[in-house]
């Protein structure tokens, strides 16, 4: 009889965060810090406006930190010759790679989210609520609530997607003795130009959706069908990837 | 029983297996021996599925090797490969968690036996006590198949011999093989059944121990001097 599947994600799972640990404890400390500090600039003599800007600031460095350690979660592997030990174990690509998925999408959760709240309770502290809607053009507070809802999905899946075109770039420049690294940044961004291109199409068709919408708005139907496309491409890169761990990665 | 079928593995313009036949029998501890680069790590890395074949082909108990081939084996290979980061503990209870077969109370004797703690922190440790800690992790399962890839590369005497110690200590004939490679064979010669030297790839020479001995009137030593003492000579 084997072990379920779950079970070996589970552990894999916990595998994966316990050996980031510094790295989450270095994050969390940097959003506490960077938030805290232009808070104290914010109240003794910046103005208040920045807020917002700082904020995005923060937390667009949380996502970049997020994606470079989406890369070195797979390098760390064959660098530290742990692959020998992942790669004799009862388990196919799949559950692998779904592991570390979970492993940084906990981290975008938790810093994302953490960043991000901080952000939106600093600029309603300094700014209020009312010139935060005014200030960004929305008609109450409501619409401004679920255009937000809209763009922190399509971040969230728009992530998801990186990370698994990140996964099957460095999969991919495993299988290189030399210029590894070098290889892995080429399909990334190759990869990305591909997807889009895709986009560009795809969207095109969509394309009547969106101009009913006001300025700020999303429709609903275009929303659907960005997310819709992000998830499809999103599992091709996830089988993709994992069908190359499972068929051609060799140690 | 493990086949190898006309295998031939090739790593750019080296050939590490050259048509390589050979089968490995059930039950019994099996070394692998040669030279470095003879292509020993390479054959356990393709019963294991860590490396593929370019032609030929490799069959455990009938199967190909794949995930479910690999639930029956215990591979322990010459580099550490254990996370530096884990205690002993920690990183019995990863192994544990993908095998049926992990014997737990097999884990605390052997804990004993190899004179380990579980609190001990793997980067912390010295060599010879990783080294022992892998071997720990791999014997606590009752494994069908047990790989072992160069157990006893630069590590002092006395651990050597709790090395052997701990390899032969529940070792169920007839039930389990163990396959290890070496090219340290003085310390190994006494636990083996069957050898095959291996050669550029090939199998130079491979038989019984026992009559491998009487055969040739000397110990595995001097056979294998023998058999790599003119690279050219055919056996």
């Amino acid at each position: 009889m084997k072990i379920a599947n779950g079970s070996m994600l589970s552990t894999l799972y916990k595998k994966d965060i316990m050996s980031m640990k510094l790295e989450n404890i270095i994050m969390l400390v940097g959003i506490l810090l960077g938030h805290l500090y232009f808070a104290y600039k914010a109240s003794t003599g910046w103005h208040p406006g920045t807020i917002p800007f700082t904020s995005s600031t923060i937390f667009s460095i949380v996502l970049f930190v997020i994606l470079l350690g989406t890369f070195s979660s797979i390098r760390r592997e064959w660098n530290n010759n742990t692959i020998y030990l992942i790669m004799s174990l009862p388990v196919g690509g799949k559950t692998i790679f779904l592991s570390k998925l979970l492993t940084i999408l906990t981290q975008l959760v938790v810093f994302g989210g953490l960043s991000v709240l901080l952000g939106i309770l600093s600029s309603l502290h300094f700014l209020g609520s009312d010139l935060l809607v005014e200030g960004l053009g929305f008609i109450s507070k409501y619409q401004l609530i679920q255009e937000l809802l809209k763009f922190v999905t399509l971040l969230f899946i728009g992530v998801i997607q990186i990370i698994f075109v990140a996964f099957f770039s460095s999969i991919v420049g495993s299988l290189f003795k030399r210029f590894s690294g070098f290889i892995t940044f080429a399909i990334f961004v190759i990869s990305n130009v591909i997807i889009g291109r895709i986009y560009t199409e795809m969207l095109k068709l969509f394309m009547h959706l969106h101009i009913e919408s006001t300025r700020q708005s999303i429709s609903s139907e275009f929303f659907l069908a960005q997310v819709g496309l992000m998830l499809v491409i999103s599992i091709i890169f996830f089988f993709l990837t994992s069908a190359v761990y499972d068929k051609k990665v060799e140690l | 029983m493990i086949e190898f079928k006309n295998v031939t593995k090739t790593f750019g313009k080296t050939t590490a297996l050259d048509h390589i036949c050979l089968s490995i029998p059930k039950g019994k501890i099996i070394g692998i021996l040669g030279p470095n680069g003879s292509g020993k790590s390479t054959l356990l890395k393709m019963v294991v599925g860590l490396n593929k074949a370019n032609s030929g082909s490799l069959s455990i108990d009938g199967k190909n090797p794949s995930q479910e081939t690999r639930n029956s084996i215990s591979y322990l290979p010459e580099i550490d490969y254990l996370y530096s980061w884990m205690t002993i503990q920690q990183a019995a209870d990863f192994v544990k968690s993908f095998y049926r077969d992990w014997d737990e109370a097999k884990y605390k004797e052997l804990l004993s036996f190899l004179e380990l703690k579980p609190s001990m922190v793997i980067k912390k440790i010295s060599k010879g006590m990783r080294a022992k800690a892998k071997l720990l992790l791999s014997f606590s399962r009752n494994a069908d198949l047990i790989l072992l890839d160069e157990p006893l590369s630069g590590i002092d005497i006395l651990t050597r011999d709790r090395i052997i110690e701990t390899i032969i200590k529940d070792y169920r004939a007839g039930d389990q093989t163990i396959l290890i490679t070496t090219h340290e064979i003085r310390e190994i010669e006494g636990i083996l059944d069957e050898v095959f030297f291996i050669r550029n790839g090939k199998v130079a020479l491979n038989g019984d121990v026992e009559t491998l001995r009487e055969e040739h009137g000397a110990s595995l030593i001097e056979i294998m001097k023998e058999v790599y003492s003119n690279e050219n000579s055919q056996w």
